[in-house]
């Protein structure tokens, strides 16, 4: 065998490792498992083999990452749901959305147990409901017009556990997979969980968005990040993720490694990445239909009005749908 | 008339001068109004929203202008306690530095919590902010008495609450503005901080709110029209507690009387 | 014009001196003494001068006087040592409240004793017109000149109509042809009443015009070196100032005032 072409395929692997693509990947929040998938793809090398290199900027309690991405100062960024997406088209922000990593919104509202509110009918009548400022300006507002959630009950989350904690009878926000956790941990009790997307909050979550002026002129670019981005959630959720974890354990040194796995399970076992269309379509999965139904909701709701936003540009649906990551998981015997 | 407008000139075509420029800026290099909006799409933005920006500036203003209030109240009814029991003003000054020196920043959160009502806590964070400077201007100006002034009321018997109220509490009395023009526009900074910072919603919300509000749903020209009405606000305090100071001393005290711009 | 040696000056039968001091020493912290047996007295219509060079202490005596200050050794009686608020001072500057208008300056002493405005209008306005200021009343002392506040300064002084008068160099500031003029005023004013009076001053020819007998001191630490009655009617006649017995006076307390050791 003439060594002529292994020459030239260690030239051309050369010199795909050189031609990196640098990129930036902005989250909404210090690193946790929800984050897991992008951690795992840097840690393992996927965004790599993609020709990828990638930086991952935390967001957390103070930070607002969201106006760096029209800004040019990022290329990517992680959002929490549709209605920030609305929100851009709305107002002229040229930003879309190329998949939607998890199908099911983790944002939930936790609860003491034995206070009554294990029925969701219950936590409207909260005396005090702890929503952070994000959600405030949100789904908060869908919980009032569509549940009858008062304004008088809110007072402002710190994302400081010590009052839900110290009053039995407060309610407050959460990540399902996240500060229920925490809540034994520190509070050595299991709290009552209601998922909003149980409710009717159907909005995807864990976006990812770009710069329309990216997919416009870099669609393989936007491809490869999408691609590389599910790959690592598979291998996240379903292989070893040690590499990730410390990662994250590095950027976020308050979390602990038991932590993050039992937020793990809690995906797993509430389907937050993998269901629905995910399942059939791969991990990213999203559909205009259900774009649709949940801007409908919002409108009904009373935080838009009909036809203000033009849906067609709040998500691209040409990098995903694609079953890319389908094999893998089948592989790493997925369950 | 004509001289205050002829005053008023030079600032106000200034103002219009840079406005404009601000206008032509982003007319020409296409700047996005999510990024920055031109003054005449801000201009738009408060018209069209002016309902719900009023009830918001409203609130502010309440909170400005009580805490303000309750700042001078107590910063002058502390400094009078001070001037008439030193003991007392020996054991409670460290007590004054420590609130004056915390950052509001970083207390407000707590206030928040530990308050139950909304309006009560964002006062408290304000008064914290503001009252320092009427209270130690207060205490050196009651100690500011001249001694020959001392001396005679010394000489025809005065008793303390006399010698209070008719000589310490009128030499105090240009301090004490000074003091209170300062806590002005700190009784502003302090009830928007605190908002802020507590990210305080609902139906008890003013300016600071919209402006978190407009941000979070990258609604720029409304952050920008929040932002207009604040500044309104503090140029408003400015002006009149400068009238106030130029009423109340402007017959006798050099700060005021001497010829002015 | 005779030229007495130290001793009591007694005008009247067996009442004792309004202002007397006897063999007082004050000692300052430091050790530096300002009087060392200083003995002087004055009664009801006297008008005694008190000259001395720069530091002699003269001012001292007026603050023992006015029981501002206590002495470290000797005795002190006075009606304010006494504990009656019947004595007047006035202070080199007129020490006139800026914030108050020249009535409600001249009203102050009654005030204090708890007199309203109302019930002491008709004195302050008899006081205004006798001093001059009749028109000034609502003025504040800003607009006065140095003349006018002094006036204010002595209309407060005497409207409580007191037993004892004590004048710091209240001319001393001021220009000559006003002095002289308040010279004159302030003789006609005194008669109404003739309290006893002590009257400090570094200028010979205003001691010999103003009083009856002129205490000469020694340099620090003071004492009194010669007295010297001034045999004249009293108050002066017109052109006693070109009078050969001023001159003749004048010179010889001089003489005794570069003689004191």
């Amino acid at each position: 065998m003439s060594r002529l072409p292994l020459f030239t395929l260690a030239l051309l692997a050369a010199a795909a490792a050189q031609a990196q693509d640098k990129v930036t990947f902005a989250t909404n929040w210090k690193a946790q498992a929800a984050h897991g998938g992008f951690y795992q793809a840097v840690a393992d090398g996927t965004y790599r083999r993609h020709g990828l290199d990638v930086t991952i900027q935390p967001g957390g309690p103070q930070v607002n990452n969201r106006p760096l991405l029209p800004a040019g100062r990022i290329d990517f960024l992680m959002t929490g749901n549709l209605l920030h997406s609305f929100d851009n088209v709305r107002n002229g922000v040229p930003t879309v959305v190329v998949a939607a990593m998890f199908q099911k919104d983790p944002q939930a509202l936790i609860a003491h147990p034995g206070q009554g509110y294990e029925n969701f009918a219950a936590l409207k009548n909260a005396p005090v409901a702890l929503i952070a400022k994000d959600g405030q300006f949100s789904w908060w507002q869908w919980l009032k017009a569509v549940h009858g959630f008062r304004d008088e009950a809110l007072k402002p989350y710190n994302y400081n556990l010590g009052p839900f904690l110290a009053n039995p009878k407060a309610i407050q926000q959460g990540y399902s997979v996240a500060e229920p956790i925490y809540v034994e941990n520190q509070g050595r009790f299991k709290p009552v969980v209601h998922l909003l997307a149980d409710h009717g909050f159907s909005t995807y979550s864990t976006l990812i968005e770009a710069r329309t002026e990216t997919v416009r002129s870099r669609p393989d670019l936007v491809q490869r990040f999408v691609d590389a981005s599910i790959l690592g959630w598979v291998n996240y959720l379903y292989g070893n993720r040690k590499a990730a974890n410390t990662m994250m354990l590095k950027d976020n040194p308050e979390m602990s490694e038991a932590e993050i796995e039992a937020s793990v399970a809690l995906m797993k076992s509430q389907g937050i990445v993998d269901s629905g269309e995910a399942a059939s379509r791969g991990v990213g999965a999203m559909s205009t239909a259900r774009i649709q139904d949940f801007y409908a909701q919002m409108v009904k709701a009373g935080l838009y009005k009909a036809g203000e936003v033009e849906l067609s540009r709040v998500a691209t649906l040409q990098f995903v749908n694609k079953g890319v990551g389908q094999d893998l998981k089948a592989r790493l015997g997925a369950k | 008339m004509t001289r205050l407008l002829a005053r008023g000139g030079l600032p106000a075509a200034t103002l219009l001068a840079l406005g404009l420029a601000w206008e032509l800026l982003v007319r020409w290099a296409e700047i996005p109004a999510y990024t920055l909006p031109a003054p005449s799409r801000i201009a738009l933005t408060l018209w069209q929203n002016a309902p719900s920006l009023a009830a918001s500036w409203w609130f502010t203003l309440r909170i400005t202008f009580g805490a303000l209030a309750l700042a001078c109240a107590g910063g002058v009814l502390i400094a009078a306690a001070f001037a008439l029991l030193p003991t007392l003003e020996r054991a409670l000054w460290p007590v004054a530095v420590v609130l004056q020196v915390t950052p509001i920043v970083a207390i407000a959160p707590l206030i928040l919590i530990y308050v139950p009502s909304t309006t009560a806590a964002l006062l408290l964070c304000a008064w914290i902010v503001a009252f320092f400077p009427i209270l130690s201007n207060t205490v050196i100006g009651l100690r500011a008495v001249d001694a020959n002034l001392r001396d005679l009321f010394a000489l025809y018997g005065a008793s303390p609450w006399q010698r209070l109220a008719l000589l310490r509490a009128p030499s105090a009395l240009p301090y004490f503005l000074a003091g209170l023009k300062i806590s002005g526009g700190l009784s502003l900074i302090g009830a928007v901080t605190a908002e802020m910072v507590a990210g305080a919603a609902g139906r008890e919300t003013g300016l600071a709110s919209r402006i978190l509000e407009a941000s979070f749903r990258t609604e720029t020209p409304k952050m920008f029209a929040a932002l207009v009405l604040l500044v309104l606000t503090g140029v408003l305090i400015f002006a009149l507690l400068h009238a106030l100071s130029r009423w109340w001393l402007g017959p006798w005290h050099a700060s005021e009387s001497a010829a002015g711009p | 014009m005779a030229a007495q040696a130290p001793g009591p000056a007694r005008r009247d039968g067996g009442t004792p001196p309004r202002l007397a001091l006897h063999d007082v020493h004050v000692r300052f912290a430091g050790g530096v003494a300002a009087l060392a047996g200083f003995t002087l007295q004055a009664g009801e219509g006297d008008f005694v001068a008190l000259l001395g060079p720069s530091g002699c202490g003269k001012s001292t005596v007026l603050r023992l006087l006015a029981g501002l200050q206590a002495p470290s050794q000797g005795t002190v009686s006075s009606p304010a040592v006494a504990g009656l608020a019947d004595t007047a001072f006035v202070f080199q500057e007129p020490t006139l409240m800026p914030w108050a208008s020249v009535f409600d300056n001249v009203w102050l002493p009654l005030r204090l004793a708890g007199q309203s405005r109302a019930q002491a209008a008709g004195r302050v306005h008899e006081l205004l017109r006798a001093v001059g200021l009749a028109d000034f009343g609502h003025a504040y002392p800003a607009q006065l000149s140095g003349g006018m506040k002094m006036r204010a300064s002595i209309a407060r002084a005497l409207v409580t109509r007191p037993a004892a008068l004590l004048m710091d160099e209240p001319f001393a500031a001021l220009d000559d042809l006003t002095r002289q003029k308040l010279h004159a005023d302030l003789l006609s004013w005194w008669q109404r009443t003739r309290p006893a009076t002590l009257f400090v001053t570094h200028d010979v020819a205003e001691a010999v015009m103003l009083s009856h007998r002129v205490v000469v001191m020694t340099p620090r630490p003071g004492r009194v070196a010669a007295q010297f009655v001034v045999d004249a009617p009293h108050p002066r006649p017109a052109g006693f100032r070109h009078d050969a017995r001023f001159h003749a006076l004048c010179r010889q307390v001089a003489e005794a005032l570069e003689r004191s050791p």
